[in-house]
């Protein structure tokens, strides 16, 4: 009878004791779960920045190649190339679940990269086109292409710098233990590097 | 005896170094190449390029724009760029500065750099559509000319007209915030009054508080009539790099 009281005492002592343990690992548990999700979010609003940037591109390049084409007579494979890398840009839309995705992420950022790359060659050419320098609606394409370049660049170092906080945070053992209690919620974002060879946003001279 | 003391010694002294290393491997980048000054005013001069009366003038021109419809612009004379592109120099002033108030994000900052002969018009993320990229270009393009004969103060003076008009054209009436009206509200006013209330309550009971708030006055005047020159600091906006730049 005294041994069984016992024997119960220590299990609720025990019961107890666990609960206050469990409380004091979920607690922290709990904050570093919210900082998880604010992180990933802020990210998620950085990429949309990125993205409407790249849009931005994407919309400018058909009135820039008609006006190329116009002028420049001789860039027929030049402009093929750039029309041919926004057709590849424009197959691929990321939804949120793959900037996760290490293989979707890569065949995007080399589609941008292609983009990027064909976009420049056309500043080359144009030195040799007086007319097209001259042409005031190629000269503003080319502003607002410069723009959305550097706007792409200022949008590629902050999402990366987001993502870095987010990986940051998820990789430590704290952020690691909550992601796998939750059930694998968050995973690990990937950087956005295409375009990072081509340091330089295309120039406007004047 | 000294052979098992020198090991520790140099791991500590590498660790340090590496903590060091790994320390200002994380501040530098945040700071940037450029080391931005800080902001004096509207006007920044690092290249002392203006005279003080011509400063003053851009000052006021520029603080009444700011009084008028909300936007921020500010001017950047920078000795040199440090050989890095103006848009980094632009971009990192820009946001170091957070011109602009916090929900318009209506900050400008134009940026001469005469040493390299270029010219950035930076925009805050909210301004975009008033001053688009091809505008900013158009201004840049018109105050290059009288860079070329050396007339900063006529370029300056032309960049900020042709900007703030921009600002204004583009931007609703309803859009623009409203002059800066001191708002007080019955709270404000109870606060006060209570605060007020204690003050003299205090006073009049404890000696050493009356002692406290005597030297409180003393010196308390001294510091803050150091900080009385324009009152003017970023209201919290950012630029996602927007803007144009050119040379000349």
């Amino acid at each position: 009878m005294k041994t069984a009281r016992s024997a119960n005492g220590a299990r609720s002592l025990l019961l107890a004791l666990f609960s206050v343990i469990l409380l004091a690992l979920a607690a922290p548990g709990c904050a570093r779960y919210d900082e998880l999700v604010l992180k990933d979010q802020t990210a998620a609003e950085m990429w949309s920045n990125l993205d409407a940037a790249l849009q931005r591109r994407f919309d400018l390049v058909p009135n820039l190649v008609a006006t190329v084409k116009a002028a420049a007579t001789h860039e027929e494979t030049t402009l093929a190339q750039i029309t041919e890398a926004r057709a590849r840009v424009g197959q691929l839309k990321l939804t949120a679940d793959d900037l996760t995705d290490p293989a979707k992420m890569a065949a995007f950022q080399k589609a941008q990269g292609e983009l990027t790359g064909s976009l420049s060659r056309l500043m080359v050419i144009q030195e040799q086109y007086p007319d097209l320098k001259a042409n005031t609606g190629f000269r503003d394409l080319m502003v607002q292409l410069e723009g959305t370049e550097n706007r792409i660049l200022r949008a590629r170092e902050e999402y990366n710098a987001a993502a870095r906080a987010y990986n940051t945070e998820l990789l430590q053992i704290g952020g690691q233990v909550v992601n796998k209690v939750t059930g694998k919620p968050f995973k690990e974002r990937v950087y956005f590097t295409a375009g990072a060879e081509v340091q330089a946003a295309p120039k406007v001279s004047f | 005896m000294d052979a098992p003391v020198r090991p520790r010694a140099l791991a500590s002294v590498l660790s340090f170094a590496a903590f060091v290393a790994l320390l200002l491997a994380f501040v530098l980048p945040a700071h940037g190449r450029f080391a931005v000054p800080p902001l004096a005013g509207h006007v920044v001069d690092t290249a002392g390029k203006l005279s003080s009366a011509e400063v003053a003038s851009f000052e006021q021109k520029l603080e009444a724009v700011r009084q008028q419809g909300g936007f921020e612009i500010v001017v950047f004379l920078p000795a040199s760029l440090d050989g890095a592109p103006i848009e980094d120099v632009a971009y990192e002033a820009f946001n170091t500065w957070k011109l602009g108030e916090e929900k318009a994000d209506n900050g400008v900052l134009l940026v001469v750099a005469t040493a390299e002969r270029r010219v950035r018009i930076e925009t805050g993320r909210g301004v975009g559509g008033a001053l688009t990229d091809v505008q900013a270009n158009e201004i840049i393009r018109q105050m290059a000319p009288l860079l070329q004969e050396d007339r900063l103060r006529d370029a300056v003076e032309l960049g900020t007209t042709a900007i703030t008009q921009a600002l204004v054209t583009g931007t609703l009436p309803e859009e623009r915030s409203a002059p800066a009206e001191p708002s007080v509200s019955l709270l404000q006013i109870a606060l006060t009054v209570g605060f007020g209330l204690l003050v003299i309550f205090l006073a009049i009971v404890s000696p050493a508080f009356r002692q406290l708030l005597f030297f409180f006055l003393l010196f308390g005047r001294r510091g803050g009539g150091g900080g009385g020159g324009g009152g003017f600091s970023g209201g919290g906006g950012s630029s996602g790099g927007g803007g144009s730049s050119g040379s000349y």
